[in-house]
């Protein structure tokens, strides 16, 4: 591992994110332990959950620009690398463990995508819980709040590994970031063919477009009184929601990144936010979609009863939420590009 | 979906339309940029090339020139390389090509210099250490592909 500061920080972080991790998960059981002997007696260990729920969700938002800054700083280091997406990609069809390291990488951003989706549905179920006033011995939150210390201990493993991994930075990599060497004298980049950008815009703003209809459509029954329609519409969204995820990913750092920085080979979404900023508000806006469509439905699928009044609410304003997130996406999505077309 | 929704959205779709729009008018790129990695073009390392389409994209060094080479469809009509030492452009066909240790660019790890004149490849191997590129060697070799119409 190429050691400067900013790795000894992200490293520490990340062991200190997962000890935090080990202890929200003793404290959750704990905590579910004493609801379901007396629901009156475990108000202080839920006060504890709820601190470390926030103290995780604290050091996972610190985690990103820490890691940014490493990537950055071994861009420097890495020959062939031009940029961000080239460090990532660092490993790529290498044997051994440096083959696993852009898998690594894609793992450990899956799973804070997964901490912040629990983070979220765990607010939302303590928001009902405290607005219904009725203390039961089942409690979502504390549920959800134990399988966030189980992804946060997972997501904290996985990106420490990634840091600390050993990396011998004397081979080049793919993508964007060929460099002249005698043995890599054939190799060439890869660019999208028109067909292909087109193909991918179509399935873009048509699987985006058919979530937005599916959030006005079965968004309300998310609190409807039959559980069947109510898990069914939970079911159609989220797996709509991962269909999206699935097609717009790839299609920001395919075709949207080559297109906006008028460089055809070069897929680096760290470049294009640094580039055009306004595309930073882009992603975000669609990642807390994701997040509020995530938690919308994980929320009507955890509650057996029908969710009325502040419950059913919550839920309603996470779907619009992802409505107007995702609608701003698009629309600034659209926009740069009619923009920037080259 | 209530009226109010609707205002609602629209409003945001409104206000998400005027970004892009202030960012695209704010934001003024005078500086030249490589066409293979954007990287901000340093005007002694920097190579031209012309294609049969009539674009002329710049590169940061030979190494992004070469890739760009090799992967574009477009014939390339002419390479221009800069004389490191002037800082005069020169067609990479009459150029001197020397590999040193000594790296022009960080990202890519170039280390492909262009000279005008060959007692400067020579001058600057003898102090950089490396050689100078002959023959099958030399970068940007114009590998012209056949016209499809034939001429």
């Amino acid at each position: 591992m190429p050691a400067n500061a900013y790795v000894l920080l992200a490293v520490s972080g990340g062991v200190l994110r997962g000890v935090i991790a080990l202890w929200l998960i003793g404290a959750s059981v704990r905590a579910v332990r004493k609801r379901r002997a007396d629901p009156n007696t475990s108000e202080s260990a839920e006060a504890l959950v709820a601190s470390l729920v926030l103290l995780v969700l604290a050091l996972t938002l610190c985690s990103g620009p820490l890691e940014y800054l490493v990537l950055r700083r071994w861009q420097t280091e890495l020959p062939g690398a031009m940029c961000l997406y080239g460090v990532i990609n660092f490993g790529h069809g290498q044997p051994g463990l440096a083959g696993w390291l852009p898998v690594l990488f894609e793992t450990a951003a899956g799973l804070q995508a997964a901490v912040f989706l629990l983070v979220s549905s765990w607010a939302i179920c303590l928001l009902i819980e405290r607005q219904s006033r009725i203390q039961t011995t089942r409690s979502p939150s504390l549920i959800l709040a134990l399988f966030l210390g189980a992804a946060s201990l997972a997501a904290a493993t996985t990106e420490t590994v990634f840091l600390s991994a050993p990396r011998k930075f004397s081979t080049s990599n793919t993508g964007c970031c060929v460099i002249e060497t005698a043995s890599r004298a054939q190799e060439a980049p890869v660019a999208l063919s028109p067909a292909q950008k087109e193909k991918s815009w179509s399935l873009f703003l048509s699987v985006n477009c058919a979530l937005l209809v599916l959030l006005f459509a079965g968004g309300p029954l998310l609190h409807a009184k039959r559980a069947d329609r109510r898990n069914g519409a939970a079911a159609v969204i989220l797996v709509m929601g991962v269909v999206s995820a699935v097609v717009s990913i790839p299609f920001a750092r395919d075709v949207l990144a080559p297109e906006l920085l008028g460089l055809p080979y070069h897929r680096c979404l760290y470049d294009l936010v640094l580039r055009m900023p306004e595309m930073l508000i882009a992603f975000a806006l669609y990642y807390v979609a994701l997040i509020a469509l995530g938690s919308s439905a994980l929320v009507g699928r955890l509650y057996r009863m029908p969710l009325e009044g502040a419950a059913a609410g919550s839920v309603a304003n996470a779907i619009g939420i992802t409505a107007h997130a995702l609608l701003s996406s698009l629309v600034i999505v659209c926009m740069a590009a009619a923009l920037e077309w080259k | 979906m209530m009226p109010r929704q609707v205002v609602s959205l629209l409003a945001s779709a409104a206000v998400s339309l005027m970004i892009p729009l202030v960012a695209h008018m704010v934001r003024s790129e005078t500086r030249e940029r490589c066409a293979l990695d954007g990287t901000v073009l340093v005007p002694s390392y920097s190579v031209r090339l012309r294609t049969a389409s009539g674009k002329e994209p710049a590169f940061c060094c030979i190494a992004c020139a070469e890739t760009w080479q090799r992967s574009s469809p477009d014939r390339i009509l002419s390479a221009t390389c800069t004389d490191e030492v002037t800082g005069a452009p020169l067609d990479c066909g009459l150029a001197v090509f020397a590999r040193s240790g000594m790296i022009t660019q960080a990202t890519t790890g170039n280390r492909v210099h262009t000279f005008a004149r060959r007692s400067d490849g020579l001058a600057h191997v003898k102090v950089a250490g490396g050689s100078l590129l002959e023959g099958p060697e030399r970068p940007l070799q114009l590998r012209i592909a056949p016209h499809p119409a034939g001429f």
